[in-house]
């Protein structure tokens, strides 16, 4: 085969790629269709749809919600998922992944997410280990300062960590729009891997600045509320169908495949990463994740039709 | 300041209603029959208080808000919001302050003034307000939770969960303290009830605006105190 042969094939390869929609960057997981995007800084691909734990695995001792809990994250990885994000905020929501854990044993799939929580910034490392050993998972994937707290101590002793290997990549959180400026300084000016932020189709503070820096450094972006708190979704199935439209353009079956495929098919947004009590709100967000992604079209028809609600 | 304008009452409350609800009912079974002696205790500890008697009434009732910080809300409560490790600890601080104020140490507080039996008097407005918040707490609030239909699994009982114990010794610190030895004690209960509420809220509990009445009432029956405080009876610490 001649190059302009090759070159030839490639073009129509990305011919073949565009006609399915896909955005740049993604990828399919596998037997389960879920979708991956890659980490700017290592390459290394995730699942476009993980799974966020707040409020949903703070269920304290109670053993009868506790194996409740670890049916759901069964079905999260059985649909092939990948990021499962938590904090020391959460309660007992770390030890209640730590039991589900056990039982299920460590899935290969499993992108473990935590965050340092405490004002004190020489207390990193305690706190990691304490993590480690609450979750029965070491090291941990991806370790973040959450909501900014002492984020100067805890990012410098995280560097260090990740340069020794007692994490993988680092990262910075925040939620519901807070602190934004000091959040893109510290995207501007310190090395890390992920930020974590809210964005969804009806917070979409984040598409002024933060999500075009994110770009422009190469920083993977996970976001948090992908429903809004929850509301949102609740109020769309309770009061409205599906557009027939969303159905035909790219086979948008549930308020959970309009929701977060719009946000993971921005191009700087990594995953998503909704929170749930219930095997079947996990299916919808799964299936969300395999699907075709709407065009930037689409996504601003989509953008229309929440605003006429 | 633009940060705090973003804050919801639900971004405080970090577990859902079905856990909240079950956490209820799993102490109630893990306790029952304890519910019994907690609720005599509390009804001697407001019968006492009303008559004046307020030695032992402190007693029972720094005995029980102890019991209740320690073993619900540090003991349990904890486990799905790491503030109530902090409402544990201030129960506690409210019962050490209680038995400071009612009971007499070696040289005893200082004793009240003479005044007529208690069954002569004529009761003042946070008395009132004590009794009427004591009977809420001690008496309504088991039935709650039947009456909401949500069965008796799920009653809260004073002496067992938080809510109704700081309502009533709400009531009963009403009937026992004045000016500055009500507020530290007060500020506690009045803190939880005004944080319960709002969790009840987020949990779409329609009860949650009885507590926010219980706590409205019992934080005008403290300022009724403050502004009438000379005219008002102080603590009687030899009564018992």
């Amino acid at each position: 085969m001649s190059s302009l042969n090759r070159r030839q094939m490639l073009k129509l390869l990305a011919a073949g790629t565009a006609t399915v929609s896909l955005p740049s960057g993604l990828a399919f997981a596998g037997p389960g269709r879920m979708l991956k995007k890659p980490i700017h800084s290592s390459g290394e691909a995730v699942p476009v749809v993980g799974m966020g734990t707040w409020k949903t695995f703070n269920v304290g001792q109670d053993e009868q919600l506790r194996l409740a809990r670890t049916q759901v994250l069964e079905e999260f990885f059985r649909h092939g998922g990948g990021m499962v994000d938590c904090s020391p905020m959460y309660g007992s929501s770390g030890d209640v992944l730590g039991f589900a854990f056990e039982r299920l044993g460590k899935p290969d799939s499993l992108f473990a997410a935590e965050k340092v929580w405490t004002e004190d910034g020489s207390a990193t490392r305690d706190e990691v280990a304490e993590l480690e050993s609450t979750w029965g998972v070491a090291p941990f994937d991806l370790m973040q300062v959450h909501n900014l707290v002492a984020w100067e101590e805890h990012l410098e002793t995280l560097q260090e960590m990740k340069r020794e290997g007692a994490v993988r990549y680092i990262g910075i959180t925040t939620s519901h729009g807070r602190r934004h400026r000091e959040f893109e300084r510290v995207m501007a000016g310190e090395d890390i891997d992920f930020v974590q932020l809210t964005y969804s189709i009806t917070n979409r503070e984040a598409e002024r600045r933060l999500l075009p820096l994110a770009a422009e450094r190469g920083i993977a972006v996970i976001a948090n509320m992908p429903y809004d708190r929850g509301p949102l979704i609740k109020g769309l199935k309770r009061r409205e169908r599906v557009p027939e439209w969303a159905e035909q353009e790219f086979d948008c079956k549930t308020w959970a495949d309009f929701l977060l495929r719009f946000i993971v098919s921005h191009p700087a947004v990594t995953c998503a990463i909704p929170a749930t009590t219930r095997v079947d709100h996990m299916n919808e967000n799964m299936r969300a994740g395999a699907g075709p992604m709407p065009t930037p079209e689409l996504r601003e028809s989509m953008i229309r039709y929440i605003e006429s609600l | 300041m633009g940060d705090w304008t973003s804050y919801a009452v639900a971004d405080f409350v970090p577990f859902t209603a079905e856990v909240y609800f079950r956490l209820i009912a799993r102490v109630s079974e893990r306790l029952w029959p304890l519910h019994a002696v907690t609720l005599g205790a509390g009804l001697a500890a407001a019968g006492l208080a009303w008559s004046g008697r307020t030695r032992i009434a402190g007693m029972l009732l720094a005995a029980i808000l102890a019991w209740v910080g320690v073993v619900f809300l540090a003991g349990e409560y904890a486990q799905l919001n790491w503030a109530g490790t902090w409402f544990g600890g201030a129960f506690v601080a409210a019962a050490a302050l209680l038995l400071l104020f009612t009971v007499p140490g070696p040289r005893g507080p200082a004793r009240p003034p003479a005044r007529p039996p208690a069954r002569l008097r004529t009761r003042s407005v946070p008395e009132l307000a004590g009794l009427l918040l004591a009977a809420l707490g001690l008496l309504v609030y088991p039935l709650i939770a039947p009456l909401a239909g949500n069965g008796w699994s799920r009653a809260e009982t004073f002496g067992i969960h938080p809510d109704p114990t700081a309502v009533a010794a709400l009531g009963i610190v009403l009937m026992m303290l004045r000016g500055s030895r009500l507020w530290p004690v007060g500020i506690v209960l009045l803190s939880w009830c005004l944080v319960s509420a709002l969790t009840l809220q987020v949990l779409d509990a329609p009860w949650a605006y009885l507590l926010h009445a219980a706590a409205g009432v019992a934080l005008l029956a403290m300022l009724w105190t403050s502004v009438a405080g000379g005219r008002s009876r102080p603590t009687k610490s030899s009564g018992s």
